[in-house]
Parts: C-alpha cells; sequence; structure tokens
C-alpha cells in the first residue's frame, strides 16, 4: 500500500466519500459536496463554451469576417427585456424564429427519414430470411416476426387505450403492453447496471489511486 | 412466525443494504479468480471493423461522454487509440459535450502510457490531433459531416490544422476510413455518430458505436437500420470487444463483479418484496 501524494486525488477521494454519505442520510457534508459539483460544472462549461465558441468567434470578426456579427447580435437580442411596455421587446421573436425555422429545415426531413421511415423498414423488411445455401432461416425469421408482431401491438396498445374495443382488440393490445413492460424492464436493467459500474470505478479510483492498491 | 420474518425483514435500515456492496466489491476484486466474459456476434464484427482499417489511414474518434462513462468506456477508448498507433493510423478526436475535451486528454495520456514499452511514438500533430468541442447539435454534426476544414481551422490549442501533417488529404468527412464514437449521451436526442450519419450522405465511411449500458436501447434501432454499422453496447460488449483487442485487459472483472453487484441488488428486491407479502401487504 502506497499513500497517494497528489492533492487532487485526496480531494477528488474526499468528495466520492462526502456524496456516498449522502446513502447514510441527508448531511451537511453531502449538500457542499452537491453544491460544489453543479458550481465546479457550470464553471467548467462556461469556461469551455467561452474559449470554443466566444473567443474564435472574435478572433473571426477582428480578422474580417463580418458575417460572424450576424449570430452574435441574433444571441444579444435575445436577451432584451420582455416587458410589454419595452417598444423592441417583440425583436426578441425574430432570433427564436430563425432558430427554430433553421433547425425545422435541416432536421426534420432527415429525422423523419431515419427515425420513421428506415426504422419501419428495419422493423418489417425481411419477413422470411433465405440464407447462403437458399434454406428459410427459422431462427431468424421467428425474430423477424417477433418484431412485427411487437411493432403493430404496441401501436395498437395505445390505439385501444382509448377506444372500447372487443376482447380480440383488446387482447392484442394487452400484448404490445407487454413489450412495453419489457422494454422498460429492460431500460432500467441497462440503467441501473450503468450506475453499478460508475459505483464500482469510484471503488477503484479509491483503492487504487489513493491506497496505490494494483491488482 | 412468518409475520416475524416479514417484521424483520423490512425492519432492516435501508442504508444497512450497502455494506454488503462494499465486501462484494472488496473481496472480488483482491481474489485471483479467473473470469471469462461471453462474446457476442457484435464484439465480433466491431473488431473486425477495427482490423479492416488499413495502417496509414485516417479515422475520426467521437468522444461523448465524461466522467459518467469514464468507467465503462475510458479502458476500451484507450486500447482502440493504442491498436490504431500501432498500425500508424491517424487519428482526429472531436468532442460533441464539454466534458468531452478532458476525456480525451486523459485516454490519449493513458494510451500513450502503455505505448512506452513498445516502440511506438504516437505524437500530436503527426498521428492524432484534438478538435476540440463542437457545438451546436444538429448544426454542427451537419458541418462536422461535409466540408470539416472549412468548418474548423484551428485546433483545441489553437494550432492551424493545415500546418498538421495529420489533416494531409483530409479536406471533408468522406475522406475519413471510419467513424468511431464513443458516448454515454445523446446529442439532442440522437446519438452522434447516427446523426453525423444523418448529415453526412456518402456510405463510404464505416460508423462504430461503443457506448455505456443505459444508451443501448437508445442505439440499437439504428444498427438495425443500417444508420451505424457496427456496435458494441453494455459493458458486457465493451468489455468483450477490449479484450479481443487487447488480452491483458482486466476490464472483464470489472464487468464480474458488476454482475455480481447486480445479482444482489436482484436478491434484495425480491426478499423486500417477501417480506411484505408475508406481513400481509398488498
Amino acid at each position: 500500500m502506497i499513500l497517494s501524494t497528489d492533492i487532487g486525488v485526496w480531494i477528488a477521494s474526499a468528495l466520492t466519500i462526502a456524496v456516498l454519505s449522502g446513502l447514510f442520510k441527508d448531511n451537511r457534508v453531502f449538500r457542499l459536496t452537491e453544491s460544489v459539483f453543479i458550481g465546479v460544472s457550470a464553471g467548467y462549461f462556461g469556461c469551455v463554451w467561452l474559449i470554443s465558441i466566444i473567443f474564435p468567434s472574435i478572433d473571426e470578426a477582428a480578422n474580417g469576417n463580418m458575417m460572424i456579427l450576424i449570430p452574435i447580435i441574433a444571441g444579444l437580442i435575445l436577451f432584451l427585456p420582455r416587458s410589454r411596455e419595452s417598444r423592441y421587446s417583440k425583436l426578441v421573436y425574430l432570433p427564436a424564429a430563425s432558430i427554430s425555422l433553421l433547425y425545422i429545415a435541416i432536421a426534420l426531413p432527415l429525422y423523419f427519414e431515419k427515425y420513421v421511415y428506415d426504422m419501419i423498414s428495419a422493423s418489417i423488411i425481411p419477413l422470411i430470411y433465405i440464407g447462403g445455401d437458399g434454406r428459410v432461416v427459422w431462427d431468424m425469421t421467428v425474430n423477424s416476426w417477433i418484431s412485427i408482431l411487437g411493432t403493430v401491438s404496441v401501436m395498437w396498445f395505445f390505439v385501444a387505450r382509448f377506444y372500447k374495443l372487443g376482447n380480440t382488440a383488446h387482447f392484442f393490445g394487452e400484448i404490445g403492453r407487454f413489450y412495453v413492460l419489457v422494454a422498460l424492464g429492460c431500460t432500467f436493467g441497462y440503467t441501473l447496471l450503468s450506475r453499478v459500474i460508475l459505483f464500482t470505478g469510484r471503488f477503484d479510483f479509491i483503492v487504487t489511486e489513493l491506497f496505490g492498491f494494483r491488482f | 412466525m412468518t409475520e416475524k420474518i416479514g417484521k424483520f425483514l423490512t425492519g432492516i435500515p435501508s442504508w444497512y443494504l450497502i455494506i454488503p456492496v462494499f465486501l462484494i466489491i472488496g473481496i472480488l476484486r483482491f481474489s485471483n479468480i479467473a473470469t471469462v466474459s461471453p462474446v457476442s456476434e457484435e464484439s465480433r464484427h466491431v473488431v473486425e471493423v477495427i482490423n479492416g482499417i488499413k495502417p496509414g489511414s485516417k479515422i475520426m474518434v467521437l468522444v461523448n461522454y465524461g466522467p459518467e462513462g469514464r468507467a465503462e468506456l475510458e479502458e476500451s477508448l484507450s486500447t482502440l487509440i493504442t491498436t490504431f498507433a500501432k498500425k500508424e493510423v491517424g487519428i482526429v478526436f472531436a468532442t460533441m459535450v464539454p466534458a468531452g475535451i478532458e476525456t480525451i486528454s486523459m485516454s490519449v495520456e493513458k494510451s500513450l502510457g502503455m505505448l512506452k514499452a513498445t516502440e511506438v511514438r504516437y505524437v500530436y500533430g503527426r498521428d492524432y490531433i484534438n478538435l476540440g468541442y463542437i457545438a451546436g447539435g444538429p448544426v454542427a454534426a451537419g458541418m462536422l459531416a461535409g466540408k470539416l476544414t472549412e468548418m474548423r481551422k484551428k485546433d483545441v490549442y489553437g494550432n492551424e490544422l493545415k500546418n498538421m501533417p495529420v489533416m494531409n488529404g483530409i479536406n471533408s468527412f468522406e475522406d475519413f476510413s471510419g467513424l468511431f464514437e464513443f458516448s454515454s449521451m445523446k446529442i439532442d436526442d440522437v446519438p452522434g455518430a447516427v446523426l453525423i450519419s444523418m448529415m453526412s450522405g456518402g456510405q463510404n465511411v464505416v460508423k462504430t458505436v461503443f457506448c455505456t449500458s443505459d444508451n443501448v436501447a437508445e442505439v440499437i434501432p439504428f444498427l438495425r437500420s443500417g444508420s451505424i454499422n457496427a456496435m458494441a453496447g453494455g459493458f458486457r460488449n465493451v468489455v468483450a470487444a477490449t479484450k479481443l483487442l487487447n488480452p491483458y485487459s482486466n476490464d472483464d472483472k470489472r464487468y464480474f463483479i458488476c454482475t455480481a453487484v447486480l445479482f444482489y441488488i436482484l436478491i434484495v428486491i425480491v426478499t423486500g418484496v417477501i417480506g411484505k407479502f408475508l406481513r400481509g401487504r398488498e
């Protein structure tokens, strides 16, 4: 065991233990660490935006690229006061509308293609898998049909919620509900695993970096 | 009797339940248990894509994770950099999240440490470059996927890109042989590689995603729909791909520990439900 002499490692370890103290019960050390985390994050992101966006833009303008002034002015207009009495308050809508329009023009057709068209195609095609030898690959074909059943029944589930339907239609909606629950369970499981990995990562940090144990 | 057992189980203070987690992690970490991580088809395919990148070519690595994804992805990113360094593949790093700048530096540092034992020298500017944080979500992705050198003229340290040997022959996104994304978060609700895939018309650049466990459900549909070509999703697949690239990696042991902790959590949940049932609660 070799204790670290790095002050950064000591601070990080102390903050990790302080955060974990919140598991016992809410305490002042935990709240202090929470505030430190929020403050440091805001400061870090502020610096990154300043260095990555603002300073290069000023450099560009100084080098004669006056086009860069348009987004800068549009951005500043967003900070105009919005009181009804203010004469120029409606100017705020100009950059806001430009941002929305630009976003819709660029993103919407692409999102529709990748999210709707490609996803539906991938869910229902092919209906029957044919292997390299010309025979039907049954496990992949069954997999494909399970996928189709899931897609259709989940959509039907949301329709069936709003209308009083017959028993068969209701049952089909219930299959969709089962698929939704499975999807939610998977997402919960994956999220839980992710947090456990984060926790073991912090444990590893304290053991290897602070106490110097090597595995 | 059942009432008593139920009362005992439900009466355990919740913070007591964390103590066995420390014991499980501690005991398994220090023991010499031989662990074998299962290798899935997805992981094999990712390794095939990595091996398919020709020596001397250039790739882009998008690092879209911060400290929260470090435990899951750092080892694999460092291994990937080391693998490409040995193949003399040029790497252009970029990030679409502010925390990514720090992550890139740490991973490169770790890789250089791994390379110290070999004769490979990986030099900034000649072999790799860091473009830094690219802000703007879909608009930035669109520009990144188009004329890269027109969008970005300087690297994160303020050096002119045209003076960097690694940027020779790179004008647009199409000039790269592959795109590798390491992500724990989405950009405007879409994985970064998918966003670039949406914006770039060409299909020549192979797109591979390494993502954290909580992002798997978001990325899988895009793998099936063909927006990305390969994916190592979740800790299990990331570990398997890392282990295939670097057999000396000890990530599989960490995966084993996480599985044991999850198993413990499952036992706690089931026991809690049984306790409530025995006390006659619904």
